[in-house]
């Protein structure tokens, strides 16, 4: 099975639009929606819901009434600012589940025990099996929906990974596509993990390169070998120039470049794929030899060149 | 009777001696625990494999639980390095692309070379 | 005053107008301006304002350390990690930086004194100036996994110092998303603007946008970006929620090719200009029609 992942580093670059249009062109694929923080590809992906799952992930607290003596002691323990008086009037302590990061120090020092941790709620996944296009089942997609104000989205990755791998492996499809998240953070890190290559999706501006610079560094401290596309392409040709340049640099090669098409958002405004003729005929042609590219043959770059020592000793 | 598995060698699943490598320490998908002549051996899924982050310590504490002495991976990440430094575990190197059994082999021949961290 | 520009999609155009907004209103002379750049994870303010940077202090997590020869393996820090950051092999402590949360229990129930916090770095800030216009930006190094304690930091020192220069007003650029680092990034604002595009993409993560602010019980107010490329869902979604439209902006090449060459949209464009004034004009009203006096840290 082979773990195919696409990233942007920076958010709006396209990466979404190309995924879907990836899970469409290739015959079946389970694709996995990643970015759980802000899930888009099943806008773009038809078929049925299962229904949801609740996904549980760390500890809330929570003062049980009868037991607070009022002493106040848990509040200045508390470093998330969790913690606060019910009223100006009341001595008894609440807890501001927005704030609480389930670490239990209250409960460490309430003298009353009269803390309680329940299980925290942190999202919803689901699978959906997606509309057949062809002659046969086009395969399914996992995504989920990350609560509001949540600290737990490497671990819904891990979740919608586990599920996208377990469904592969049942229904014998040997491609799983990830949507990946922005940032370069806990949840890329958890998308990152055992992907067999990840194709970056930039754009021709200052944002644009930076962000991949910083995406591709993450990558190379998880050794996984990736490659570029550049989307927008033409909206800059020096942009366009100034990320090749940087990619050959560190060795990394860029393997498609996707012309700028105002019928790109035109389509998904309808809900449609930016394919056939529903956008220039570049745009489409683009958009197909990037898929043939990424989805067959591996990555030229050498992931372990582009490693740099990590900042990681302590302050003095 | 009580056996030595105490040599942990990382593999990508499978069944006994004849899974495959795998070269990652903290992600590999399970740990075959062997005796120097392959004869009692152990296969104990790493739970921790998914984890975002943690996985090389829950690995390591797997391998204090079952009193491993030697691990075979193609890499070992820093903390990876630090847990098994102190657990008193010996870290040995293998390429890619070996079964385990293989890699045993070479692990008796002397033939891995020693992860210095 | 405090206005954050967020959003639930990333590239709807956050930092095109935050930058364009406090550039625009410190090329007013009795305007004291700072610039804050919260979206740590991938921090894009500096490309634009191109701030001369006068220091690059780091930004410290408190890491649990252990202290040579305390240890006497009670394992009681293990048993209290909420996080399971934490491994004891015998009197050794080994800490696990990226799962740690810095809440403190280890320290608190370890009874032998064997470990003690140390800050740790895990990114650096931008302090400096462009121009007049006052900039604070916060970086998370490459490999850390943790992204809200670094937008916590960054906020804490754009806030501090936009009361040392007594400033009127600070804009924050927040990182995408609704998760806990965007929370922290908009925590205490006067104003959020939403930026968001007219595709289901847009609306989508627009909606989860909204709710999260109305949870925290901040005003919100939206613009919208490339307003010619979708369709009017945006725009009726966000009247049936009643959050008013301080503007559009239509795709413009000009605005792309300013932006591609690393200059601040408003610079070129009149239309980002005219947007700016319009966000700037309600932020204003909004500021007069409440009772406390103008301040960047009311709600803090």
């Amino acid at each position: 099975m082979q773990r195919l992942a696409v990233f942007s580093g920076k958010g709006g670059t396209g990466k979404t639009t190309l995924v879907a249009a990836f899970a469409h062109l290739s015959e079946r694929v389970v694709a996995a929606d990643c970015d759980v923080d802000a899930a888009n590809l099943a806008l773009l992906l038809p078929g049925e819901d299962e229904p949801p799952r609740p996904f549980f992930a760390g500890l809330k607290a929570r003062v049980v009434a009868e037991l607070c003596l009022g002493c106040g002691d848990c509040i200045p323990h508390c470093r998330f600012g969790a913690l606060g008086w019910v009223s100006d009037l009341e001595v008894e302590v609440e807890v501001d589940p927005l704030a609480c990061e389930g670490c239990k120090v209250c409960g460490l020092v309430c003298p009353g025990e009269a803390f309680v941790f329940e299980d925290n709620q942190a999202g919803v996944w689901t699978r959906r099996a997606l509309s057949a296009t062809h002659d046969r089942d086009a395969g399914w997609l996992v995504h989920a929906a990350l609560g509001v104000a949540q600290d737990n989205s490497g671990k819904l990755v891990a979740r919608v990974r586990s599920e996208a791998d377990a469904l592969a492996a049942a229904h014998d499809i040997d491609t799983v596509l990830i949507d990946g998240p922005p940032g370069i953070g806990c949840a890329v890190h958890a998308a990152l993990a055992q992907v067999s290559r990840i194709l970056v999706v930039t754009e021709p501006t200052p944002s644009g390169e930076h962000d991949l610079l910083r995406l591709l560094e993450t990558a190379a401290q998880f050794r996984v070998p990736g490659c570029v596309a550049i989307n927008k392409f033409d909206l800059s040709p020096a942009g366009t120039a100034a990320i090749e340049a940087a990619c050959a640099a560190r060795g990394v090669e860029v393997i498609g470049r996707v012309p700028f098409d105002p019928a790109v958002p035109m389509a998904l405004a309808r809900g449609e794929l930016p394919l056939g003729e529903r956008v220039a005929p570049e745009t489409d042609a683009a958009i197909r030899a990037l898929w043939r590219r990424f989805s067959t043959q591996p990555c030229a770059s050498q992931p372990g060149a582009l490693i740099t020592p990590r900042f990681g000793t302590p302050a003095p | 009777m009580t056996t030595t598995r105490d040599i942990c060698i990382c593999v990508s699943g499978g069944e006994g001696l004849d899974a495959p490598f795998d070269p990652r320490f903290g992600r590999a998908a399970a740990f075959l625990l062997t005796d120097i002549d392959g004869t009692s051996v152990e296969l104990v899924p790493n739970t921790g494999a998914e984890a975002a982050h943690g996985a090389g310590l829950q690995a390591v504490k797997l391998m204090d639980a079952h009193h491993v002495r030697h691990v075979v991976a193609g890499h070992f990440g820093g903390k990876a390095d630090a847990g098994l430094r102190a657990i008193g575990a010996g870290m040995w190197l293998a390429p890619e692309g070996l079964s385990a059994a293989a890699v045993l082999e070479r692990f008796r021949d002397h033939k891995l070379a020693r992860h210095d961290g | 005053m405090r206005i954050a520009f967020a959003s639930g999609k990333g590239g709807t155009g956050k930092t095109l107008l935050s930058t364009s907004l406090a550039w625009s209103l410190a090329r007013d002379p009795d305007r004291v301006v700072v610039y804050a750049d919260a979206d740590v994870e991938e921090p894009n303010g500096h490309l634009f304002l191109a701030p001369k940077v006068t220091s690059r202090p780091p930004i410290t997590v408190p890491l649990p350390t252990p202290v040579p020869d305390r240890c006497t393996g009670a394992k009681r820090c293990e048993a209290a990690c909420a996080f399971h950051a934490i491994l004891v092999v015998g009197t050794q402590v080994l800490v696990d930086q990226d799962l740690c949360h810095a809440c403190g229990a280890c320290t608190l129930v370890c009874t032998d004194k064997a470990l003690v916090e140390v800050p740790f770095a895990i990114g650096a800030l931008r302090v400096g100036a462009t121009g007049r216009l006052a900039f604070v930006g916060g970086e998370l190094d490459v490999g850390q996994a943790r992204a809200t304690p670094a937008v916590d930091a960054t906020v804490a020192a754009a806030v501090a110092h936009a009361d040392a220069l007594a400033a009127d007003t600070l804009v924050v650029d927040c990182p995408p998303g609704t998760s806990c680092a965007t929370m922290a990034s908009v925590r205490g604002a006067d104003l959020v603007v939403l930026v968001t595009e007219p595709t289901p993409f847009g609306l989508h993560d627009l909606r989860l946008a909204i709710a999260m602010c109305r949870a925290m019980g901040l005003p919100v107010a939206a613009v919208i970006n490339r307003a010619d490329l979708g369709d009017g869902a945006v725009r009726e979604a966000l009247t049936a929620e009643g959050v008013p439209l301080l503007a559009e902006l239509a795709f413009d090449r000009a605005i792309a090719t300013a932006y591609a060459e690393g200059a601040v949209a408003a610079e070129r464009s009149p239309a980002v200009r005219a947007a700016v004034a319009a966000i700037a004009a309600y932020a204003a009203a909004l500021d007069r029609a409440s009772s406390l006096p103008p301040s960047v840290q009311r709600s803090a």
